[in-house]
């Protein structure tokens, strides 16, 4: 019979300073009421300098590792958008790190929605049977590459890592990872986007860093986040049988607290059904998913048997979802 | 073609607003702004979203602003169904 994917360990990394939305508001045009309304943020994480996503990305995947109960992993994938280095990826180092050297390892760049596509990738590998323990880590520092002088997109995004290990196993356990959908549309390409320090706009030498930093499309993101993560997140519940009311759990990628809201209005579920972790994180991009997952399964809002939708949208345009019953598993920070 | 009345399309975009935002149904009327309402521009996308599920044909934000009254955009939705109307 084929090996289905199962959700075995999840672990989470924070750096330790927290910034205020009062702290912000003391260097930009900006105040802790608008931001609240605006985003349901109040504070979020920062690196110090120094600190790199692959430093948070080897904590998380340690977390999740000791979560687990093994070392034991055949494939790393790290989803994230700001690697420690534009070449090599950042996965190789940390699986390195872990005493993982030899395991193919590897980065997958889907900006907010890459934890999604990332557990993809792993359900397909152990179904397939190419491989059994699979380490997925989701983790950014988007501290690094947004303005220091742009409020909307300072305000928003936070600092983090999650991780989790999905091994082979059976269907009917608790942690089964089910349906899946992944989509993307590139004529969004601008929506969400750092224009400078690539291939078809190289970073000139000198002074010069006009589009070096990340930029949003506030509202066009705002109405396809929407549309694509409700969408997503529906065709994935009707894959895997269940009714509106079978659903325990939505957790989505922590955008913006209204965007969240208004994908549960669409889908039909209550506000006390999402898993939020975004008031105090912020955006964390790739690591928003397993954060608010870990989150909601200290504070008992996911349990063992619950039926939990993912689902995600990013730039590129990128979204996804996935259905998974919630495992007996311990969050391990670290 | 048989017109859709703007009367119905309001009462359900009025049923909208308050559902989706909380708005004391008897608080809007025909002239109010959404701006008075105290929607946003992210509340605006939202009601777009809301209002092209609701009504099933395609809303863009770009359609209305916060300056906009109920009935303007009533009138705006009641234009497209009637335009897709396949019976009249």
């Amino acid at each position: 019979m084929q090996p289905a994917p199962v959700l075995c360990g999840i672990g989470t990394s924070l750096p330790d300073r927290v910034v205020t939305n009062d702290d912000l508001a003391a260097r930009l045009d900006t105040s802790d009421e608008w931001i609240r309304t605006r985003t349901g943020i109040r504070e979020r994480r920062t690196v110090d300098p120094g600190t790199a996503t692959g430093d948070l990305a080897h904590a998380a995947a340690q977390g999740a590792l000791k979560s687990a109960g093994s070392a034991a992993v055949d494939l790393v994938i790290l989803a994230t958008t700001t690697p420690d280095h534009p070449c090599p990826a950042t996965a190789p180092h940390v699986a390195q790190r872990l005493g993982l050297t030899g395991v193919p390892a590897w980065d997958l760049a889907a900006v907010c929605s890459g934890f999604v596509y990332a557990l993809a990738c792993a359900s397909s590998f152990v179904r397939s049977g190419s491989a059994a323990r699979v380490l997925v880590i989701g983790a950014d520092t988007y501290s690094t590459i947004t303005d220091p002088d742009d409020r909307s997109t300072r305000a928003i995004f936070g600092d983090g890592a999650g991780a989790v290990v999905v091994r082979a196993g059976t269907a009917d356990e608790d942690g089964a990872i089910g349906p899946v959908t992944l989509g993307s549309d590139g004529s969004l390409k601008d929506a969400i986007l750092v224009d400078a320090g690539g291939s078809r706009r190289p970073l000139p030498d000198g002074l010069a860093q006009d589009g070096r930093y990340f930029t949003m499309q506030g509202k066009t993101v705002f109405r396809h986040a929407v549309e694509r993560m409700s969408q997503s997140a529906e065709k994935v519940r009707t894959e895997a049988g269940w009714s509106t009311g079978d659903v325990d759990c939505l957790v989505a990628h922590q955008a913006n607290a209204r965007i969240i809201d208004a994908v549960a209005a669409q889908m039909g579920l209550a506000p006390e059904q999402c898993a939020l972790s975004i008031e105090r994180l912020g955006n964390t991009a790739a690591a928003s998913i397993p954060l608010a997952m870990a989150e909601a399964a200290r504070s008992g809002q996911l349990r063992a048997g619950s039926r939990v939708l993912l689902t995600a949208f990013g730039g590129g345009a990128t979204w996804g979802a996935a259905a998974l019953t919630w495992p007996d598993v311990t969050p391990v920070s670290i | 073609m048989t017109a859709i009345p703007v009367q119905s399309v309001r009462e359900q975009m009025i049923a909208l607003l308050s559902a989706r935002f909380g708005l004391e149904e008897e608080s809007v009327a025909p002239e109010t702004t959404f701006s008075s309402m105290e929607l946003d521009s992210l509340a605006l996308v939202e009601f777009s979203i809301a209002l092209q599920e609701d009504f099933g044909v395609p809303v863009g934000e770009e359609e209305f602003t916060a300056e906009n009254t109920v009935d303007e955009v009533a009138e705006l939705m009641a234009g497209k169904l009637t335009a897709q109307d396949p019976v009249g």
